[in-house]
């Protein structure tokens, strides 16, 4: 087994955040056959360092810290990384605690210590799904856009080109006389634009 | 509340058989007006209005003051007191009237008493130099007339019964006020526990979290393992069988990642170890915290306060490191455990309350307590200091009132304080007093007296 070294074939980045390193260690033993590639820090301000250098798809973290708290830092990762996952694993069910991380941190889950390491991994790969969906169609809205400002484009330069008819019956009518030519015509024209796009 | 109920006997201390006669007629028997004046007393003193016939007096009698006193005894002792008396001055041989009103009030200061004279035997000021100015008495001229006579034995017999009402009522007003005292001084210590629980709870949970995983990832390991193990079983079962080759070797070896689990998990079994270790400390110094006994019991103050401080953990460790410095020599001191260690708990969580509000949100920065104890010649002095605000000047008598409080609504009762000088001062007779400045942090020193035994000691050794 080397998964150990190849952090970079890894399918995500997760954070874990506790002022007690027992407990991401034990975490990071626990989830050792996990695909993923496990980052620890024991206080907010360490998460926030490392945050700022790395890319991170989820952070875990505790709830009382010496300095910033669990959602204080949950809430910081909201401004500044909005698509990190955030959840809180916390010892104490204070609900003062619960309600400053969904309201300020928008929690994707909040767990109560001791949890079960299957259940955290199990909600850990549901977010990381959802987050892959949304990055998706985030990009899928992204390259509609992009093509449609392309045709947008080529109807600004050659508005001949997508000039459509349309019959009585509302079905499309190719001109049969200019046939292939001005189709392969058109076909290289959008060719060149998304090119020279 | 207490209801008294009424009261209609009466004692009358003639020496004229006559007069017995007379009062046993005039109260004994109704008057045709008797209901008219029965309704009168009703509206004037606030009684059931009852009908006049059901209601007569219980007469006795006594002919010598001696006597008088004897039956005043005789119906204390049996539960069943007169509520007045008629008594006459002139009694020859025996006591007059005054000396036995003396005596009477002496067995029986509730006694409403009314003096019959035929003569000035005394001036109104004799009686009073002898008597007193009270309210207890009243003085009737002979010859009487029979309505003020009856009027007299009402109203002194429900008087005597408003009397005992009122008694009666301050008692209960005040059994009330210890009562919610001791609820008051009981839902702070469940408060401190409420508030400590969670901080426990955290102290547990925590460990807990991670000897699960630890546990989860060793049986993993083990089942690993022990895969290996099942594989390498058939090389040593059949003799004679193929040798394992040194490639195989390595493959089974790579499934387990063997360097892994060499380094991961002695330190997953050393963490376990440690975490159950935690936690069965806080759970033993839970126990000892709690100390049943409400008498005073010999106690290791310096085991017992770091025992304390184990128990409050969760309510300092975020803001404040804790420095102990306990003297070895401190003999075991005679405390009640129980609020001893409340009393210790309650200074401790003010100090990190303290601290907490220095050091705010900011990171990585931490206050300082100071935790000592001493012996001084009699006494055990403990010093509890903190880094925090301090206590300003102008609030720093009113710490130790009830109910006085600078913490938000909700998150103290302001008993806290209250509770350790009631302890501390009146069950113990030590002191607690408080020392240092706005900005530089505070010290509250509690001194408790050693017991005798323990203070010859000290002095012997020092």
């Amino acid at each position: 087994m080397t998964q150990k070294s190849d952090a970079n074939n890894r399918l995500a980045t997760i954070l874990l955040v506790d002022d007690e390193p027992h407990v991401t260690e034990a975490l990071k033993r626990a989830f050792r056959r996990e695909p993923y590639e496990f980052l620890t820090a024991a206080s907010a301000l360490e998460a926030q360092t490392i945050l700022e250098q790395r890319h991170v798809d989820v952070v875990v973290s505790d709830e009382q810290m010496p300095g910033l708290s669990g959602s204080q830092l949950l809430s910081w990762v909201r401004e500044r990384f909005p698509h990190t996952i955030r959840m809180i694993l916390s010892g104490q069910a204070s609900l003062q605690a619960a309600v400053r991380a969904i309201n300020e941190g928008e929690v994707y889950r909040f767990f109560l210590k001791p949890c079960n390491p299957t259940d955290l991994m199990v909600t850990i790969r549901q977010a990381l799904a959802t987050k892959k969906l949304e990055e998706q169609s985030r990009r899928l809205l992204r390259e509609y856009q992009r093509q449609a400002a392309l045709l947008a484009q080529v109807n600004l330069n050659a508005p001949e080109l997508l000039r459509l008819d349309i019959d009585e019956r509302g079905a499309l009518v190719v001109d049969e006389a200019d046939g292939e030519g001005e189709l392969s015509d058109l076909l290289a024209e959008i060719e060149l634009a998304m090119k020279r796009a | 509340m207490t209801e008294i109920e009424c009261n209609r006997r009466i004692l009358v201390i003639d020496d004229n058989a006559a007069i017995h006669e007379d009062f046993r007629k005039i109260l004994c028997t109704r008057l045709p007006g008797a209901q008219a004046l029965d309704e009168a007393a009703a509206a004037l003193f606030g009684g059931p209005s009852v009908s006049g016939d059901d209601r007569t007096f219980e007469l006795e009698s006594a002919f010598q003051g001696e006597e008088g006193l004897a039956r005043v005894t005789a119906a204390l002792e049996r539960g069943a007191p007169y509520a007045m008396t008629f008594l006459d001055v002139r009694m020859p041989p025996g006591w007059d009237g005054i000396e036995t009103a003396e005596r009477l009030w002496e067995r029986d200061p509730d006694l409403q008493i009314v003096l019959c004279t035929a003569y000035s035997d005394y001036r109104w000021e004799e009686v009073r130099e002898r008597l007193g100015r009270s309210d207890r008495l009243l003085i009737l001229k002979k010859p009487f007339d029979n309505v003020e006579a009856l009027q007299l034995a009402d109203a002194l017999t429900e008087k005597w019964r408003l009397t005992k009402q009122a008694i009666a009522q301050v008692a209960d007003l005040e059994g009330l006020i210890e009562s919610r005292t001791r609820a008051l001084a009981q839902a702070q210590k469940l408060e401190a526990i409420g508030q400590l629980s969670a901080g426990i709870a955290h102290e547990i949970n925590t460990p807990t979290q991670f000897i699960g995983d630890n546990v989860r990832f060793l049986q993993e390991s083990v089942g690993e393992v022990l895969g290996i193990i099942e594989r390498l079983v058939p090389f040593a079962a059949v003799e004679g069988s193929a040798p394992i080759t040194a490639g195989e070797v390595t493959a089974l070896l790579e499934t387990a990642d063997v360097d892994y689990l060499r380094e991961e998990v002695p330190k997953a079994i050393a963490q376990s170890l440690e975490g159950v270790e935690r936690i069965s400390m806080i759970v033993g110094a839970m126990k000892e915290f709690s100390h049943p006994a409400t008498e005073k019991t010999p106690y290791d103050l310096n085991r017992a306060i770091a025992n304390t401080i184990t128990v409050a953990t969760n309510e300092w460790k975020y803001v404040a490191a804790i420095e102990t410095h306990f003297d070895s020599r401190l003999p075991a001191v005679p405390v009640m455990p129980g609020a001893f260690n409340q009393v210790i708990l309650n200074i401790l969580v003010n100090a990190a309350h303290a601290v907490g509000d220095v050091v705010g949100a900011t990171p990585n920065l931490k206050g300082l307590i100071t935790v000592s104890t001493r012996t001084l010649p009699g006494w055990a002095e403990i010093r509890i200091k903190d880094s925090g605000c301090g206590i300003p000047n102008e609030i720093r008598e009113r710490i130790f009132d009830p109910f006085f409080t600078t913490k938000a609504v909700g998150k103290g009762t302001g008993q806290g304080l209250a509770i350790a000088h009631d302890v501390i001062v009146r069950k113990h007779q030590g002191t607690i007093t408080v020392e240092g400045e706005v900005g530089n942090g505070t010290t509250f020193i509690v001194r408790l007296p050693l017991d005798a035994e323990a203070s010859s000691l000290v002095a012997a050794a020092s």
